[in-house]
């Protein structure tokens, strides 16, 4: 199931690898930068170039797997993002040669993947708590900076909610394979509604047990771990900078 | 179907989930027309993940189970669950509609295409929360939504009814209700299947099996009497015996009578000394 696989591709995995070691600051000037990176540029060899630089990066955090998942599970998405495209280019412009429509669906799958990957490799190797205290350091609030967290913790119990609504309904008949697409439609309303009480309920309840302990009490806090960048993160940071600006430079000029 | 015959037969069951847990490990277990099963074990221990095999929302990995003779590999859910009711936990997780009465009309309209009023009331009425018909089941108590749950599975008649963990967070009064309405279904010889590990619930229920799990194998299937007086077992479940057990236990009587509830023990005590007896102390 789609759900499933984006899912397993996006949860926080602890670990040891170079990635797991680098400053959350870090990886997130780095998701942003390489983001940021590809919509400068159209030329297929320069987002080639940067799509090898994130594969790279993934396998040092062997995350290669995870991508995979990830692809595999936004598949029937990207192919519908493609169709309407398709169908707005001959739109706008009907006398569109192949050639340059392929280099624009070129230079879109690889922006998506770009993303992707850089997106992975945050989320997979930062966990929410160094995120949060990642964001507090660059200035933010913690108070709102936690709802953040909090959204990312939340995404594994939703996923599970969401599938116990779906068996607790598939035990009471639903069939959701059956009927025409508007009929499918109007069936997702017996996992809506259960699912989102369900959240609601839970984020009530956090946000109680969260003020019970005196969450908001001061406007600054403590962290009990330090955070300090290290050579590892300059180093990380320069090469990333250097070879993304190189490939945009090259493009543009 | 009569009584006594096979409805859900598991052989060898494995099942691992796709996070790569394995929750069964070879399970075999066999189930007849009007048996009054429990599955008991610790968190863990593979129940809600069995119990998810009875109406094929799970496939078994290895082995196959059977559900009134039907291979639940090669059945829809829909066909398995319309003769095999499951409550689950969390009522919450299947209320999406703003009055009990539809909520119990969903199965119906699913399985019957029709929604027959009467058979909706007169279920609402056998577990006595008629008065409810109109209200939200958001607003009503958990004690009440459980009733919901049940009632919106009880209302097409599936022949196995399964709960899981039923008693969860109810009060002494509500349980006592459910208890009531459990006599009165087994009396009708339906079969029931109850996961839980409130073992005093347990003691109190007409059960003729219990089935223990642990670490995905059964490591025990028996009678109530056999389950409930076995220390070390029920201490490897994280259990302990219920009441009536653990004093008859700690009495050393245990080879001499085994009763499960205060009922029973009332009973056996009274055609031990007489009636006459305790009949001074008032009933």
């Amino acid at each position: 199931m789609l759900v499933e696989e984006v899912n397993r591709s996006l949860l926080y995995k602890g670990g040891d690898s170079v990635l797991h070691r680098l400053d959350p600051r870090v990886k997130l000037i780095y998701a942003v930068l390489t983001a940021l990176a590809v919509f400068c540029t159209e030329k297929p060899g320069a987002l080639t170039a940067i799509l090898a630089m994130q594969i790279f990066v993934a396998y040092a955090g062997s995350l290669l797997g995870r991508v995979a998942l990830l692809v595999r599970g936004l598949i029937p998405f990207l192919l519908t993002i493609m169709a309407l495209n398709t169908a707005l280019i001959y739109v706008v412009s009907p006398s569109i040669e192949y050639l340059e429509l392929a280099r624009v669906f070129y230079a879109m799958i690889m922006r998506v993947l770009v993303v992707l990957v850089a997106f992975v490799v945050f989320v997979s190797t930062t966990s929410p708590h160094e995120l949060m205290q990642g964001l507090v350091k660059m200035g933010l609030s913690y108070t709102a900076a936690y709802p953040l967290v909090v959204a990312f913790r939340f995404i594994p119990i939703v996923f599970a909610e969401v599938q116990s609504v779906y068996d607790a309904q598939r035990a009471r008949g639903l069939e959701l394979e059956r009927g025409n697409i508007l009929e499918r439609i109007r069936k997702l309303v017996p996992i809506i509604v259960p699912s989102v009480v369900c959240s609601l309920l839970r984020a009530k309840d956090l946000a109680e047990a969260m003020e019970a302990r005196g969450f908001g009490a001061f406007p600054r806090r403590t962290f009990y771990r330090q955070m300090r960048i290290k050579i590892l993160d300059v180093v990380f940071l320069t090469v990333i900078v250097l070879s993304e600006a190189l490939c945009a430079a090259l493009a543009i000029f | 179907m009569h009584r006594g015959d096979e409805v859900i037969v598991a052989k060898d069951v494995w099942y691992k989930y796709p996070n790569g847990h394995t929750a069964l490990r070879g399970v075999s277990l066999r189930i007849a027309q009007g048996d009054a099963v429990a599955i008991v074990g610790a968190n863990g221990s593979g129940k809600t993940t069995l119990i998810k095999h009875f109406n094929g929302l799970l496939k078994p990995s290895r082995g196959k189970v059977l559900v009134l003779g039907k291979d639940t590999r090669n059945a829809s859910v829909a066909e398995l669950a319309r003769r095999v009711g499951i409550v689950f936990q969390n009522p919450l997780n299947q209320f999406f509609r703003d009055s009990v009465e539809a909520e119990v009309a969903f199965a119906l309209e699913n399985f019957m295409g029709k929604v027959d009023p009467e058979r909706i009331r007169s279920v609402l009425g056998e577990l006595g929360i008629e008065h409810l018909r109109r209200k939200s089941p958001f607003e009503i108590s958990l004690g009440e939504q459980r009733r919901v749950a049940l009632a919106s599975v009880l209302v097409y008649e599936p022949e196995i009814l399964v709960l899981d963990e039923p008693t969860a967070g109810l009060d002494y009064n509500s349980k006592m209700k459910l208890l009531g309405i459990l006599k009165r279904l087994h009396e009708e010889g339906r079969t029931l299947i109850v996961a839980s590990h409130d073992i005093e619930f347990l003691a109190r229920m007409p059960l003729n099996r219990v089935v223990v799990l642990g670490n995905g194998r059964v490591v025990f299937d028996g009678s109530p009497k056999e389950a409930f007086y076995n220390v070390p077992l029920l201490l490897s479940s994280r259990l302990v015996p219920p009441q009536m057990p653990e004093l008859i236990i700690r009495l050393g009587l245990e080879r001499l009578f085994n009763p499960l509830s205060e009922d029973e023990a009332y009973d056996l005590l009274r055609s031990l000394i007489g009636g006459s007896f305790l009949a001074c102390g008032g009933s």
